[in-house]
């Protein structure tokens, strides 16, 4: 099940897709880092026919756990009751101050703008020792160039959003950048196709070569799907915060002339999912000029 | 979870905490880790592993983290 206010990649494996309400379509609250919750008004209905708010109520209630709230007020005021650090949030008080920094309760009836004035929780802190982890993912004959994958300003991420805009004339291709030196001894052009191969998958990209990338590197960014980026990546990931090593793969590059077997699975599956989409939005305006007759 | 994807993550976390002078403080980092962030499940099958002969592959902070939590009671 996925919700979203767009169909994005993900909503291709989904069985149910539910419409959500961007922020101009609902009533609520955003809390950001500096823990400054801020309300959030609608200036129109959601489009999509529920604010995501209802859309969890009528969920629940649906799968059999009634909720009755009639506004996120409500909601705020739950939350309220059960955290310690928002005791003092409630409508009224953020609609009285504007914005309220939690922790907001008795000890601190406006918020708080700034914590750990003279102490953490734990004390004056903690300072750890951090040696130097060299990653396993290592080059040699067979990949011998790093590959690092990220991200340009004028696309976030997968592009879901920002692919839909006139920013593709800005980037409308992911390309893989390669050294002068390292194209050439592959008799590589710029503009050729290329395959990019690792000890875990495949892709292909058209080349750009330019020395924006040092020799024996090799750079791609990830927000066109079928680019596959994550394709060759490896799980390597930070044993802390399992943040993925998307930096350091070692991959090998060739002239080719055909996708990869990733981007043909891909690209059949992705034209599969947008046929049964048209089929069931035709099959939708078909039994509404029924109704309408 | 693979076996080899336990030992890999329990290493990970020994070679970290091996930068720390106190052994004693180190042990308890692993554990600590352990005990807060993975499921119980893993902690056991973990203690399998160790006890097993598998356990030769896990790094000596590992080793004294796991034998001495007390997780098989």
């Amino acid at each position: 099940m996925v919700q979203d206010i767009f169909l994005n990649e993900t909503a291709k494996f989904a069985h149910v897709f539910l419409p959500g309400s961007s922020f101009l379509e609902k009533d609520g609250t955003f809390t950001n880092a500096e823990r400054r919750i801020s309300r959030v008004r609608k200036v129109m209905d959601p489009l999509g026919g529920k604010a995501d708010w209802e859309g969890t109520v009528a969920l629940a209630n649906a799968l059999g756990y009634p909720m009755n709230y009639s506004h996120p007020s409500q909601i705020m005021d739950e939350i309220a009751s059960l955290t310690p650090t928002f005791t003092n949030v409630s409508y009224a008080n953020l609609d009285q101050h504007g914005s309220l920094q939690w922790p907001c309760n008795e000890a601190a009836p406006n918020g708080t703008p700034t914590m750990h004035i003279d102490e953490f929780v734990r004390g004056k802190g903690r300072f750890m020792l951090t040696g130097y982890v060299p990653t396993e993912e290592k080059v040699n004959a067979r990949y011998p160039l790093l590959l690092t994958t990220g991200r340009i300003l004028s696309q976030y991420n997968v592009g879901a959003q920002t692919r839909r805009t006139e920013n593709v004339a800005w980037h409308e291709e992911d390309r893989l950048e390669i050294h002068p030196t390292d194209a050439e001894s592959r008799g590589i052009n710029e503009g050729d196709w290329v395959g990019i191969g690792s000890r875990s998958g495949q892709t292909v990209l058209r080349a750009r070569v330019t020395e924006r990338v040092a020799p024996g590197v090799v750079y791609t960014t990830f927000h066109f799907p079928e680019s596959g980026a994550n394709v060759i990546t490896t799980d390597n990931s930070d044993w802390a915060t399992n943040c993925p090593e998307y930096k350091v793969t070692a991959v090998e590059v060739s002239r080719v002339y055909h996708p990869s077997e990733w981007q043909k699975r891909y690209q059949a599956f992705s034209d599969e999912q947008q046929r049964l989409l048209d089929e069931r939005r035709q099959a939708r305006a078909d039994a509404k000029v029924e109704v309408r007759r | 979870m693979s076996n080899e994807s336990l030992i890999k993550m329990a290493n990970q976390i020994a070679q970290y905490f091996a930068t720390e002078p106190d052994e004693e403080v180190a042990v308890k980092g692993v554990r600590n880790h352990m005990q807060m962030f993975w499921t119980p499940g893993m902690r056991k099958e973990l203690l399998a592993l160790q006890s097993g002969h598998e356990g030769a592959q896990l790094h000596p902070l590992a080793q004294v983290a796991v034998s001495g939590a007390g997780w098989g009671s």
